[in-house]
């Protein structure tokens, strides 16, 4: 069963006097364990993809439904429960809380869900070492090379076991040998924790080793490649 | 977390931190030390006045409060004042004779307001005693002495020693009779230098003809500031039907409609003050909003509620409030400090007393006033958050993805 | 100071002391008393003038005068025409103000005593006080009063303590007969404040009666009061109603 449903969905903006189509009837589903790039050129809906799933946003009309509820219907509270309790974002750049450690931005998701002071630590402990990012818990982002912010951004976005990791060009200002890192290790939370990860990006090294590829072109997928 | 998180963002801006719990700290502080001024002076000038011009309780001839006709005398009063004193030990009971009448030296005469006191225990409760500048105070048991004003002295054109005649009217009868300057005074007040004559009571009663013994009022007064409850009732007793007895309340309504007034007025100040403040907290907590937009659209794509972005930033007001409070009680009780303990001598520029016809010591000293002081620390706190509510709710209406998408 | 009007009207007796020697204490008293008796306890009616000199304006005045004792006096302006009307009762130590343009007639207040009288150098408090030279002030004869020759003397009259004036003392010259003819007031360190001069004697009902006074006051070198009799009668029926407040305003 898909754990990300969109039919038909449209999102217009308000730019100006302008009205900015971004997604024109999209349809796709993603089935648990994907490991999923979506690319196109800019403005071809990436983001407001991304976001509607994230329930960032709504669509203007159509149905995204994500763990089989139905986010345009959603309260503005319910849209943050369900990212909370279901979505992990990766963003491409200030991924973290600037006045928190590695460890306490990992732990800031679970405290959100409720969950014990000895659970997260434990939990944060586990998955920053798991990102190879033992020994710098205590450190604030500023403290941090880019890549190993990334690194905690991954551990956040996971450390709650999310349904779906949307991730938005999240290599985009690394250099190659941590992108190469970081996709690595997305690539092994994937297999290994059966992490859902559904990216949007125009890096090919991510595209090389997604198992599908979607393409979107003017708000709608024109291909849909499964690999 | 929240807390954490609150706390760390006020110190990741510590020039802003500074400043809005800065504004808090000074409002405060201000607040506190002029609220202490004020108490302490109102403390002084209450008890200066209620002593010398009425009492904690004072007995007038019946109709006296509300004419404030000098005609009006309780007679006997000798009597009354030791009737009073058996029954009350612990007070002193004084009497006066409050006259209106003339003064008139050769060159020149002056309408003038005269005061017939018992030297001694007027010495006690009177300021004019230090404000003596030429002779002395009055001395019990001689006749014909009269302190006057330095200003009055000089549009008399007298000095120590010369002779002045004092003519006073009773019951339509005029009395005149000759006294010698024992003393003049500078008060600080124009028009008390100018219309205030002090005499001994037996001298002055001797003018007046067809009553024995005759006071304005008998000024019953303890020590100290708080007054028994049934002193009133005892002296009532004491004095029996006839004359009024009335408590300072009573007697000076004048004097405790201004201490309200003012206080009124210091409130009306303070709560400005504390707007300041919280404009400052505003400020700051807007600015940080603007500054930290993606941050929190962030947050908020963590899964953090709407909610939970209004507590941050409550929280955040919160801190911003206890610190600058804190620190302002601080400040406030330092500046308070010397005010209690050595005070403001404001001299002689405006000894202006909402009553008229009192001296007022002009050494105006401070009082802790704690109740008051924990009430304003709490309500700038209260104001901080107050202040904190409106970017907080703000904080609470972004949407996510528009937050996200400012840099 | 005694009642203005009546100040002016003095009896004038035979001189108790004969001419060219030094009287005795009793003859003093006896020219004192002359002074302050001039006539109270008779009636007077009396048309006068009174001209005001002061830095700051110069007014002249016309008033009608009765007087009925030492109690009773009544004066009332008849000169100017805008003050016409306007007068001054005076019933034993208490004094009334009647103002006719806005109807109303005043007490005149203890704190006002002090003022002047109609803008003059006599005050409302000069007008009620009685005091008497021969039983209030103690006298003896001025230093220098020898060198006036045998017609006048100069009297020193020192206030008895108990005497509520405020001067140190007052040179009252007055002929041998009892005129008076100058008073000058003196405070006690001795520096002369006023001087009252009377002059113009005429003979009124066989009484000898200066016409003319005036009042200087010596810190005002340029400032006087001039009060002048046109017509003067002693003696007169008057009733009392008339020195009643009705009667101050008709």
């Amino acid at each position: 069963m898909a754990i990300v449903s969109i039919e038909k969905a449209t999102r217009h903006y308000q730019d100006g006097d302008q009205v900015v189509e971004a997604l024109r009837g999209l349809d796709l589903s993603i089935e648990p364990g994907e490991f999923t790039a979506i690319m196109g050129p800019s403005g071809s809906g990436k983001t407001t993809l991304l976001n509607l799933i994230g329930g960032m946003d709504t669509p203007t009309s159509g149905r995204v439904t994500v763990s089989g509820k139905e986010v345009s219907s959603m309260s503005k509270t319910e849209r943050s429960d369900l990212r909370r309790d279901h979505v992990g974002f990766i963003f491409q750049s200030y991924n973290l809380i600037p006045v928190l450690t590695a460890q306490e931005n990992t732990e800031f998701v679970l405290l959100l869900q409720g969950k014990s002071e000895a659970e997260r630590n434990q939990r944060a402990r586990e998955i920053l070492k798991a990102v190879g990012l033992e020994g710098m818990e205590g450190r604030r982002p500023a403290e941090l090379s880019g890549g190993q912010q990334q690194r905690v951004a991954v551990a956040r976005a996971i450390a709650t076991k999310p349904t779906i990791v949307l991730a938005d060009e999240p290599t985009a200002n690394l250099d190659s040998e941590t992108k190469a890192e970081l996709i690595g290790l997305m690539r092994r939370m994937n297999e290994e924790e059966g992490v859902t990860f559904l990216f949007s990006t125009h890096d090919h090294e991510i595209i090389d080793v997604a198992r599908r590829v979607v393409t979107l072109r003017d708000g709608q997928v024109s291909s849909d490649e499964h690999r | 977390m929240i807390f954490r998180m609150a706390l760390r963002n006020l110190i990741r801006r510590p020039m802003q931190s500074f400043l809005a719990s800065g504004a808090v700290a000074g409002c405060l502080a201000l607040i506190i030390w002029t609220c202490n001024f004020q108490d302490g002076a109102w403390v002084l000038l209450m008890d200066d006045t209620i002593r010398a011009s009425a009492g904690h309780v004072v007995v007038q001839a019946d109709g006296y409060q509300d004419a404030k006709d000098s005609n009006l005398l309780v007679a006997d009063s000798s009597a009354i004042a030791t009737k009073i004193r058996q029954q009350n030990p612990e007070t002193t009971v004084m009497r006066r004779l409050i006259l209106g009448g003339m003064i008139a030296s050769p060159e020149n005469s002056v309408a003038v307001g005269i005061s017939g006191v018992e030297a001694e225990a007027e010495k006690a409760v009177s300021q004019i005693p230090k404000m003596m500048v030429d002779g002395e105070w009055l001395e019990a048991g001689t006749s014909g002495q009269v302190l006057i004003g330095t200003t009055l002295a000089k549009r008399l054109q007298v000095g120590l020693g010369d002779k002045v005649v004092l003519t006073v009217s009773y019951r339509g009868e005029l009395q005149a009779l000759p006294f010698r300057v024992a003393g003049t005074f500078t008060i600080g007040n124009a028009s008390m230098d100018n219309f205030f004559v002090l005499a001994n009571l037996p001298t002055l009663q001797e003018m007046l003809p067809g009553i024995t013994d005759p006071a304005t009022m008998i000024s019953v007064q303890v020590e100290g500031y708080k007054v028994p409850a049934g002193l009133k009732a005892s002296v009532r007793e004491a004095v029996g039907d006839g004359p009024e007895v009335l408590r300072a309340e009573e007697a000076l309504p004048e004097l405790f409609k201004a201490e309200e007034l003012d206080k009124i007025g210091g409130y009306f100040m303070w709560i400005f003050i504390g707007i300041l403040a919280s404009i400052g907290i505003l400020n700051v907590l807007l600015m940080s909003l603007f500054q930290r937009t993606r941050e929190l659209g962030m947050l908020q794509a963590m899964g953090m509620r709407p909610s939970g972005l209004v507590q941050l930033l409550l929280t955040e007001g919160f801190l911003l409030g206890v610190f600058g409070a804190l620190l302002g009680f601080i400040a406030g009780l330092a500046a308070t400090y010397p005010m209690v303990e050595y005070g403001i001598d404001y001299g002689m520029i405006n000894n202006q007393a909402p009553v008229s016809g009192v001296a007022l010591n002009t050494l105006m000293k401070a009082v802790y006033s704690w109740d008051k002081m924990a009430i304003w620390t709490g309500f700038h706190v209260l104001l901080a958050v107050l202040a904190s509510l409106w970017p907080a709710l703000r904080a609470g209406r972004l949407e996510a993805v528009e937050s996200m998408r400012s840099q | 100071m005694y009642f203005i009007v009546s100040s002016l009207i003095i009896l004038s007796t035979p001189a108790p002391a004969a001419a060219g020697t030094v009287p005795t204490s009793d003859q003093l008293k006896a020219l004192l008393t002359q002074v302050d008796d001039n006539g109270r306890s008779n009636s007077s009616h009396v048309v006068m003038s009174m001209r005001v000199q002061t830095k700051r304006f110069s007014r002249k005045m016309k008033m009608e005068s009765w007087s009925k004792g030492k109690e009773h006096s009544l004066i009332r302006l008849m000169d100017p025409p805008k003050d016409r009307g306007v007068a001054t009762l005076k019933v034993g130590d208490k004094l009334w103000n009647y103002l006719p343009n806005t109807d109303r007639t005043m007490r005149v207040p203890s704190a006002m005593m002090s003022g002047a009288w109609m803008g003059s150098h006599v005050s409302n408090d000069d007008l009620v006080r009685e005091y008497r030279l021969s039983e209030d002030y103690t006298y003896a004869m001025a230093p220098g009063s020898a060198s006036l020759g045998s017609e006048r003397y100069t009297i020193r009259c020192t206030p008895k303590p108990e005497t509520p004036v405020v001067w140190g003392h007052i040179d009252v010259t007055v002929t041998a007969k009892g005129v008076p003819e100058k008073q000058e007031f003196y405070s006690e360190k001795g520096k002369k404040v006023r001087t009252m001069t009377y002059s113009d004697v005429k003979e009124v009902s066989g009484i000898q009666v200066p016409h003319k006074m005036v009042i200087q006051p010596h810190d005002k070198p340029n400032e006087l009061t001039e009060m002048v009799f046109h017509s003067l009668k002693l003696n007169i029926p008057i009733e009392d109603s008339r020195f009643s407040l009705q009667a101050l305003r008709d």
